[in-house]
């Protein structure tokens, strides 16, 4: 088949706290999964363990091909690890860029440095993502001067230039301010329609409901549903699927972040 | 990270490395100054007339003219360096200087870590001297008494009663230490004639060489001198007995040239043109 | 009229502008003003002056102005070298807070062991014995070091250990953010160290460090013990005690001292005047 990220009976412990319980999911190539859930329900950790942010203590991920188990030590193991890094990219809530770096070369920074490129070529590579999330015309800002919607797309383009196979975002417009929000979900929704593989952790239920493939509901550490958009928000299996959603239209408007 | 782990290694590596490559001996101490030029002569340059520094920070003094015709008589250089005198004292100076010409008393505990050339170059009286108005006439008045003294210096070591281990013949000494003194030592004898004209009162007397309290009396401090010499100093040139290089050959030599000095007249003359008097008689003799 | 904001009456707002600036610049020749009497009345305990007012007898230092003119040269002279061994010894310090921090930071026990070793070694004893230790001990191991070496390195080797921690907070104020991010980009932890850590830890570090060479700067007069080196203290401790003048020597040392620390302490203040402008520029995130 064509699946291009694999997780296999993922298992992960912060101290005696069991996170992660076996958790198994393919994905397809062009394939847009949501993660959604309660705070605390180990969604985000799951996401970090998919570039080892956070190191699984059992089971195995698979990235085009790359397959690195849970554990291991030595250089070779380490070397997988990066790999397997640079078939990512990561956006996270709180934007990360590097303070110090203008907006292009905060995009810049990877094919410099890890990909070697040579300046000339890394800048042309860099202009050409922050044009595609519409901020060339910010590229010599530093990110303080940038608000929270502009420094998210510049953290998008950061990770797309390093050209990777899936990306991961981690509740990308949770620290945003309701009026900035569009604009990264804007970006987003562009990536999806070149076909970039995604898996996104959200509360964006209005994004998930319009452009997810299929939507997992984590809870406890447990994948406790996985399906398309109108299963899971129009026909829960589950019960504590219903639960959620139920929570989810009484309180919170979809659309209006968490 | 792994970068930073690198450079401790390297860091360990260069701290054991530099330990571990020291130490060279068995060569001459002479030979080797003669091959470089130059001899290294360490001097307290805190007492006028002996060694000090002039207006423009030039080494002068009698101690330096007898430091410059020593070497001069050995066809080298001369280069002054300036450890304090607890340094010198103490010996093992790691070969950071070759001879001492210092006005150091020769004595048994010094004998121990250093060698000296013999015989002395000259002779200094140890005198008291009192603050004007504290009432001390006489030996007699200063038992009981705090007497400040440089450190290390054969002053305090006298007056603590360690007579014996200044090794000086019984004909040096013209009295006993005075009873039931405290002794105040401060860095060097000049702090004591300071601290008495600046009009501390943790002690009114002090006991250094009869030339420190000439030149104190001479830039006009408010002390007097009380009694006559207590007894009288053989001072000598020096050497580290612990020296990594052999130091017999130099001390012989420079020992030589001493007696030459004493020989031709050139001591008599440093003498009296920097103490006003010919001190390079043996008064013992 | 309570009722009218400034921002709403121009010329209102400009009184009040006038006003603050006009409280500012009384405060300002307040204070200079007082710099002068301060500094008359230091002059004039050391004027020599004795007079009576009424029953009271006034008494002040008297200086031999003589000896001053004519050494004041020669102390002077070690005003260069004084600033030398504390840029010299501020240059090593950075290099050995900056391994220290790492070595801290680091996993690798024994670079954490040398590290917490160090510094406690070097802070569990006090300088002054540390700058003998090192003249005294080190020639015994066939390591012949110049005063002047022997005291940067006693001197570099304590502020490094101060150091140590303004370098590990620098390093720990830069978030875990950074590092993931950088780490999510595929960059290897000494790329993430260099590139991204340090950069940020250095704007932070820069003030402390200016602090530490002011210190530094007065410091350097402990390396006279050893006799090796000719710098202010020496140099001024030699002539007083051959003349017996030390409290006109020392006088003379501690005014090239101020004048240097206030010197220095400008230049420190427009560098930091300088990073605090950059980090309105490139500083702090949203979040």
């Amino acid at each position: 088949m064509n699946e291009i990220v694999q997780v296999g009976e993922l298992d992960k412990y912060f101290g005696p706290l069991h996170v992660l319980k076996n958790l198994s999911l393919m994905v397809q190539k062009a394939e847009v999964i949501c993660i959604i859930g309660r705070s605390g329900s180990g969604k985000s950790t799951f996401l970090r363990c998919i570039n080892f942010l956070e190191q699984p203590d059992y089971g195995w991920i698979e990235v085009d091909g790359l397959r690195v188990p849970a554990q291991g030590s030595g250089r070779d193991y380490r070397t997988l690890i990066h790999n397997l890094r640079l078939k990512t990219g990561m956006v996270f809530q709180s934007f990360n860029l590097f303070p110090h770096k203008t907006a292009l070369e905060n995009v810049m920074e990877g094919p410099l440095t890890v990909k070697q490129m040579d300046k000339t070529a890394a800048r042309q590579l860099g202009l050409f993502y922050l044009d595609k999330v519409g901020l060339v015309h910010k590229r010599d800002e530093y990110p303080s001067r940038l608000s929270g919607g502009q420094q998210q797309r510049v953290a998008i383009a950061r990770a797309l230039a390093m050209e990777p196979q899936v990306m991961l975002f981690d509740e990308p417009t949770s620290a945003l301010d309701p009026e900035l929000i569009g604009e990264v979900l804007g970006v987003m929704q562009k990536l999806v329609q070149e076909g970039m593989t995604m898996l996104t952790v959200t509360h964006e239920m209005g994004f998930a409901r319009e452009f997810a493939h299929r939507i997992v509901y984590m809870d406890e550490g447990h994948f406790v549903e996985i399906g398309p958009p109108k299963q899971i928000f129009d026909a829960p299996q589950d019960e504590r699927t219903q639960l959620f959603m139920n929570a989810f239209s009484r309180f919170e408007r979809p659309g209006n972040g968490g | 990270m792994r970068n930073s782990l690198k450079l401790f290694t390297l860091f360990l590596l260069v701290t054991v490395l530099s330990v571990a490559c020291g130490g060279r001996g068995g060569d001459d101490l002479l030979a080797d100054i003669q091959e470089r030029g130059t001899i290294r002569v360490s001097t307290d340059a805190n007492y006028e007339p002996q060694s000090f520094l002039d207006a423009s920070g030039n080494f002068v003094g009698f101690d330096i003219d007898v430091a410059r015709e020593i070497a001069r008589r050995l066809n080298v250089q001369v280069e002054f360096v300036t450890p304090d005198w607890d340094l010198i004292t103490a010996g093992n100076w790691g070969g950071q200087w070759d001879m001492s010409v210092g006005s150091m008393t020769v004595t048994r505990d010094r004998q121990q870590v250093l060698d000296f050339a013999s015989p002395a170059y000259y002779y200094t009286p140890a005198q008291f001297a009192a603050a004007n108005g504290s009432g001390i006439n006489s030996w007699a008045d200063i038992a009981g008494k705090t007497v400040c003294v440089g450190s290390a210096t054969t002053y305090q070591q006298w007056l603590e009663g360690d007579v014996a281990g200044l090794g000086l013949p019984d004909s040096s000494f013209y009295t006993t230490p005075p009873a039931n003194v405290t002794v105040y030592p401060l860095a060097t004898d000049a702090e004591c004639a300071q601290s008495i004209a600046a009009g501390r009162t943790e002690f009114s007397i002090f006991l250094t060489s009869g030339t420190v309290v000439n030149a104190a009396i001479a830039e006009g401090l408010g002390i007097y001198k009380v009694g006559t010499a207590a007894y009288s100093e053989n001072l000598a040139v020096a050497f580290d007995k612990n020296s990594s290089l052999d130091n017999s050959t130099l001390v012989a030599r420079v020992s030589e040239i001493i007696a030459e000095m004493h020989a031709d007249g050139t001591l008599s003359r440093l003498s009296l043109q920097w103490f006003g008097e010919d001190l390079t008689v043996d008064p013992t003799k | 009229m309570s009722a009218s904001s400034p921002n709403q009456n121009p010329n209102q707002l400009e009184q009040i502008v006038a006003r603050q600036r006009q409280q500012q610049q009384r405060f300002k020749t307040g204070v200079n003003i007082s710099y002068g009497v301060l500094l008359l009345a230091l002059a004039f305990l050391f004027s020599g002056l004795e007079f009576n007012i009424g029953p009271i007898a006034i008494t002040t230092i008297s200086l031999d102005f003589v000896f001053i003119r004519e050494r004041i040269g020669f102390i002077f002279g070690g005003v260069g070298l004084t600033i030398m061994l504390a840029i010299l010894s501020i240059s090593l310090a950075c290099v050995l807070a900056l391994l220290g921090a790492l070595g801290r930071l680091s996993k690798f026990p024994p670079a954490y062991a040398l590290s917490t070793f160090y510094i406690s070694l070097i802070r569990g004893t006090p300088l002054l014995l540390q700058i003998i230790f090192f003249f005294l001990a080190l020639p015994q191991l066939g390591i012949r070091l110049s005063g002047l070496t022997a005291g940067v390195l006693a001197l570099g080797l304590n502020y490094g250990a101060y150091m140590t921690e303004i370098m590990r907070a620098g390093i720990q104020s830069v978030g875990i953010g950074q590092r993931e991010a950088a780490l999510a980009i595929g960059m290897t932890q000494s790329q993430i160290m260099r590139r991204i850590i340090l950069p940020q830890a250095f704007r932070l570090v820069v003030p402390p460090i200016g602090n530490e060479f002011i210190a530094m700067l007065k410091d350097t007069s402990l390396i006279s013990v050893t006799g090796f080196v000719w710098e202010i203290l020496w140099r001024s401790q030699r002539v007083g005690r051959q003349s017996f003048r030390n409290l006109e020597a020392l006088l003379m040392a501690a005014l090239f001292y101020w004048i240097i620390t206030i010197i220095f302490s400008a230049v420190q203040n427009r560098i930091e005047a300088y990073l605090g402008k950059g980090e309105r520029n490139s500083g702090g995130m949203i979040h």
